[in-house]
């Protein structure tokens, strides 16, 4: 009986640190903003065939992302920049409008938001 | 989670996008070799192999983001307890605790490295059986090394690594799909 105790505790207490994980990832999932939506999709389809690198691509001696998987990056990373206040001319000002310079500038802010959104579910669980 | 600039061996995200769990090391090099030598390298030890779950990427959450090699053990959804560094061909393999003076930001070992690739393999996540064909060495391009592709594609995915380089920042993305 006591051993049956123990494992039914156990398994409780298995089945419930499973569903705060859940709920972390799913807050991340439901807390994110049209914006990083967007982000996310972009990076994602980089995988997709028509946006793999090309031959060319491949032959380059350099794995920096080319300038047409770049530009695939490019409108999503600028919206999440812009949904955070920053105003069109900042953006100019501070980019220069390079590809590169836009997209890091996105990734810190979308792992910033991400960071705050995992700490709030974090501090809520 | 801000991106540093004392370290210069840069932010690396690996986005596992697949239904597979990925098993493997990460692997940093000297980028501007001399003599035609990586030394220092760096290379994720414990845990090994290290794991990042079946959709694990910056979507949900959960990508493996690593800023640098101190930092990450706090960090990091999947924290590296020991990183193996070799910095000569008669001084290899030195375990180096996440603590250890030897791999602080701003440190010889993190001014003088970036990432380079990641040796893997990918299993199911429900039975731990290793996918057929998925697995593979990558790393960048250039640099030092002059034989690891850095894409890699079989029937049941791919992988690539990249970097998005702007100033002083560079990100190393290592995206499995």
């Amino acid at each position: 009986m006591k051993k049956q105790l123990l494992l039914a505790a156990f398994i409780i207490l298995g089945l419930s640190s499973c569903n705060n994980e859940s709920a972390a990832v799913n807050s991340v999932e439901s807390m994110k903003t049209p914006e990083m939506n967007n982000f996310d999709k972009a990076f994602k389809s980089l995988g997709d065939p028509q946006n793999r690198p090309t031959e060319e691509e491949k032959k380059r001696n350099t794995s920096e992302l080319s300038d047409r998987r770049k530009a695939l990056l490019v409108p999503a990373s600028k919206a999440l920049i812009l949904s955070t206040g920053v105003t069109e001319a900042e953006l100019t000002r501070k980019t220069n409008n390079d590809m590169s310079a836009t997209i890091v500038w996105a990734t810190q802010i979308y792992s910033k938001k991400t960071a705050e959104i995992r700490n709030k579910a974090k501090s809520e669980n | 989670m801000v991106l540093s600039a004392y370290a210069q061996q840069g932010t690396f995200i690996l986005n596992n996008y697949s239904a597979y769990n990925f098993n493997g090391a990460i692997v940093a090099g000297n980028p501007t070799p001399t003599g035609g030598t990586c030394y220092p390298l760096v290379s994720s030890s414990n845990p090994n192999p290290l794991v990042v779950p079946a959709d694990s990427h910056i979507g949900n959450g959960l990508a493996l983001q690593i800023d640098n090699y101190r930092d990450q053990y706090t960090a990091s959804l999947y924290p590296i307890t020991t990183w193996e560094v070799s910095t000569s061909a008669t001084n290899q393999g030195v375990l180096r605790t996440w603590s250890h003076p030897a791999v602080m930001p701003g440190g010889a070992v993190s001014n003088n490295t970036k990432w380079g690739g990641s040796k893997f393999y990918m299993t199911d996540p429900a039975t731990g059986a290793q996918v057929p064909l998925f697995n593979a060495n990558i790393a960048v391009a250039g640099t030092c090394n002059t034989t690891v592709p850095d894409y890699y594609t079989c029937p049941s995915g791919s992988a690539e690594i990249f970097t998005i380089n702007s100033g002083t920042n560079t990100i190393t993305y290592l995206n499995i799909y």
